[in-house]
C-alpha cells in the first residue's frame, strides 16, 4: 500500500467522523468524538507552539480564558453562540500575543515557567472577582440562546478539522522553515534575517486562540465554568501528552495522539473503574510504555512499520520524526 | 572613498563587563580584512555587533556610510552583512539544500535564490553532491563550507566568518581558505576572524590584532607579519598582567 494514500485516506476517515458523528452517531460515540475533537485542537495547538521551540505549561491559560470569554459574552450581551466563539479566538490570539511579548527572548524552561504562571494567574484572578467570573462557585451559562447539543458537538468537530487544516497550511509554507529554524537555535536564525518575536507572536497569538477556541466550545457543551476546571492542570498535561504520544513536531501525531489518549482512557476507565486507583495506574503504564517503546510516537511506529513492510528488512534507517517533512 | 565598514570608538560588552573597550577599524568595499587576536581579546564581540547580535554601549557603527547602530540584526541581512558565525551553527536537522534555503530568507535575498543556489554549488561541489544529507551527519569542514555557504545565499555585501578554521584539521583548513580564496576572487568584501595567524595573513589584504578589546596593532599582511605584536598577541609572551610585571622584576634583577 502506497503510503501517500495511506495517509491520505486515515485524514479523510478523521474528517468524516469528526463532522458526520455528530449527525448520525449513537451518543456514546457523539461523547467520544466531541472529547477527542476537543483534545485534537489542544494537542495540535500545542504542538504549534513547540514546532517553534516554545514548550508551553499553561495552555489551560488559554482554554479557560476562551471558556469565560464565551460564557461573559453570552450571559452579559446575550451574544449568539458562533459570535461567543469569536470572542474566545480573539481573547486567546490577544493572551497568546500578550506571552510573546512579555517573555520576549525568553526560551525553554523560562519560557515554560511563564506559561505556568500565567495560567496560575488567570486562575486566581477568576476566583478573585467572583462579580464579573462567580468567582470560586462558578458560572451557569443561561440558556437563552442555546443552538442545541447537535450544534455544539458539530462546532467542535469543525473545530478540530479547522485546526488541522491551519496547521497543514503552516508546514507547507516557508514559516514552517522559520519555526524549525527557530526551534533549533534561534541565535542563528536572527543572523540569516528573521526576526524571532514576529514568529514568536504569530505562532503564540494562532496557537492560543485555537485552544481558546476548544473552551469556548466546552463551555456551551457543558453549560457550567469555575475557576478551579477552566485552569485545570489535566487540561495542559494532556494538550502535551497527546502530541509526544501520537509524534511530536509532525502534522498527524498530535491528532494520533489525542485519539489514542481518549481511546485508552476510556477504556482503562470503563474496564477497571470498579477498582480505585486502577485504571489510572494502567492508563500511566501504557502511557510510559508508549514512551518507552515508540520513542517517535505512534506515528514514528507507523511508519517505521509501512517501510519495514515495504522494504522487508531493507536498508532503511529509522529516521527522527522531527526531521521528515511532514 | 567612503569605507563599506567603519567602527569608531566603538565599546561594548555583556550585562556589566566590558569586553571592547575601544574599537576602530574600517574596510574598503572588495577588501579582505582580518581580525587577529588570542582567545578572550574580543574578536567575536566585533562581529557580534557588526552583525547587530549585541548592542554597543557607544561608539559608531557605519556600513557603506550609514550608521546602523538601530538596525537591528534581522534587517542587516538585508542590508548585506552576513555572517557565518562561530561554531558554524547550521542547523542539523535540516538537510544541506534547506540550510542554505533558509539563508536565503530575507526579501533581497529571495528573489535571487536561483543565482545564489548555482553560485554556492559551484564554489563547493562537495555541497552539490551532499544537498539531500542531514547537515548534522556531515564532518566538521563539510558544515564549515556549509555555514560559509549558508551566509552567501544572504546576498552580502560583507560577508562575515568568524573562525572559520575552528576545530578542523590541518588538512581541511587548506581547503576551506582555498574556497575564501575563490569567494575572493568574485570581488566579495570579507571581513574573518582568526587565531589561525599562518591562514589567515595568507589571504587577507590588511588585518588588525585585538588585545584587550582595542585594536593593538594594525596595517597589511606583511607589515602585520614583520610586527613582534602579532607574536606577542598569539604566543601570550606578553599578555596584560606580565606586562605590567615585567619591567618590575627587571629592575630587581638589575639592582
Amino acid at each position: 500500500m502506497n503510503m501517500r494514500f495511506a495517509s491520505v485516506s486515515i485524514w479523510v476517515v478523521g474528517l468524516l467522523f469528526a463532522l458526520l458523528t455528530p449527525v448520525f452517531g449513537s451518543p456514546t460515540m457523539v461523547d467520544i468524538t466531541f472529547r477527542t475533537c476537543s483534545l485534537v485542537v489542544l494537542a495540535v495547538s500545542w504542538n504549534l507552539m513547540a514546532s517553534a521551540g516554545l514548550i508551553s505549561l499553561g495552555h489551560s491559560a488559554f482554554f479557560g480564558l476562551g471558556g469565560y470569554a464565551a460564557i461573559l459574552a453570552a450571559n452579559s450581551a446575550g451574544t449568539p453562540f458562533w459570535l461567543s466563539l469569536l470572542g474566545s479566538l480573539v481573547a486567546g490570539a490577544i493572551l497568546g500575543l500578550g506571552l510573546a511579548l512579555i517573555t520576549g527572548k525568553m526560551r525553554g524552561i523560562y519560557f515554560a515557567i511563564t506559561t505556568l504562571a500565567v495560567s496560575e494567574g488567570l486562575r486566581v484572578i477568576a476566583v478573585m472577582l467572583p462579580d464579573l467570573t462567580g468567582g470560586a462557585k462558578g458560572a451557569y451559562l443561561i440558556p437563552d440562546n442555546f443552538p442545541g447539543a447537535f450544534t455544539v458537538n458539530l462546532a467542535m468537530g469543525i473545530a478540530a478539522v479547522g485546526t488541522c487544516l491551519i496547521a497543514w497550511a503552516i508546514s507547507r509554507s516557508r514559516y514552517h522553515f522559520a519555526f524549525r529554524a527557530m526551534r533549533a537555535n534561534e541565535g542563528a536564525s536572527q543572523m540569516l534575517g528573521l526576526y524571532p518575536l514576529k514568529y514568536r507572536a504569530a505562532i503564540t497569538a494562532i496557537s492560543g486562540s485555537l485552544a481558546s477556541l476548544a473552551g469556548g466550545v466546552e463551555v456551551w457543551h457543558g453549560g457550567y465554568i469555575d475557576p478551579a476546571l477552566a485552569f485545570d492542570l489535566h487540561i495542559t498535561i494532556t494538550s502535551q501528552i497527546a502530541p509526544i504520544l501520537g509524534g511530536i513536531y509532525t502534522l498527524s501525531g498530535p491528532v494520533l495522539g489525542a485519539v489514542a489518549t481518549t481511546l485508552i482512557g476510556d477504556a482503562t476507565r470503563i474496564g477497571l473503574g470498579h477498582i480505585e486507583g486502577a485504571s489510572l495506574l494502567v492508563f500511566g503504564l501504557i502511557l510510559v510504555g508508549c514512551v518507552l517503546y515508540l520513542p517517535q510516537g505512534i506515528r514514528g511506529g507507523i511508519v517505521q512499520f509501512l517501510d519495514w513492510r515495504s522494504g522487508r528488512g531493507g536498508a532503511s534507517m529509522p529516521v527522527p520524526a522531527d526531521t521528515r517533512p511532514r | 572613498m567612503t569605507p563599506l565598514l567603519e567602527l569608531s570608538n566603538v565599546r561594548a560588552g555583556y550585562g556589566h563587563s566590558l569586553v571592547l573597550q575601544d574599537i576602530s577599524m574600517s574596510l574598503q568595499e572588495g577588501e579582505i580584512v582580518c581580525l587577529l587576536g588570542a582567545n578572550g581579546a574580543g574578536k567575536t564581540t566585533t562581529t557580534r555587533v557588526i552583525s547587530g547580535l549585541l548592542s554597543t554601549w557607544s561608539g559608531e557603527v557605519r556600513f557603506a556610510g550609514e550608521n546602523i547602530a538601530a538596525v537591528p540584526a534581522h534587517r542587516r541581512v538585508d542590508l548585506g552583512i552576513c555572517l557565518a558565525p562561530e561554531g558554524r551553527q547550521v542547523f542539523p536537522n535540516f538537510t544541506v539544500h534547506q540550510n542554505l534555503l533558509i539563508g536565503s530568507y530575507s526579501k533581497t535575498a529571495r528573489r535571487r535564490r536561483a543565482e545564489k543556489f548555482d553560485q554556492v554549488y559551484s564554489l563547493f561541489p562537495r555541497l552539490a553532491e551532499r544537498r539531500a544529507q542531514k547537515a548534522g551527519l556531515m564532518s566538521g569542514g563539510e558544515q564549515q563550507m556549509l555555514a560559509i555557504g549558508r551566509a552567501l545565499m544572504g546576498c552580502p555585501r560583507l560577508l562575515i566568518l568568524d573562525e572559520p578554521s575552528l576545530g578542523l584539521a590541518p588538512k581541511i583548513i587548506i581547503d576551506v581558505y582555498a574556497t575564501i580564496a575563490a569567494i575572493a576572487k568574485l570581488g566579495l568584501s570579507i571581513l574573518f576572524v582568526e587565531q589561525n595567524v599562518q591562514a589567515a595573513l595568507t589571504i587577507a589584504h590588511r588585518g588588525y590584532v585585538i588585545a584587550n578589546g582595542r585594536i593593538a596593532a594594525s596595517g597589511t599582511t606583511a607589515e602585520l607579519q614583520s610586527t613582534p605584536l602579532v607574536q606577542e598577541a598569539f604566543l601570550g609572551t606578553k599578555t596584560a598582567g606580565t606586562d605590567r610585571a615585567a619591567p618590575g622584576s627587571a629592575r630587581v634583577s638589575a639592582h
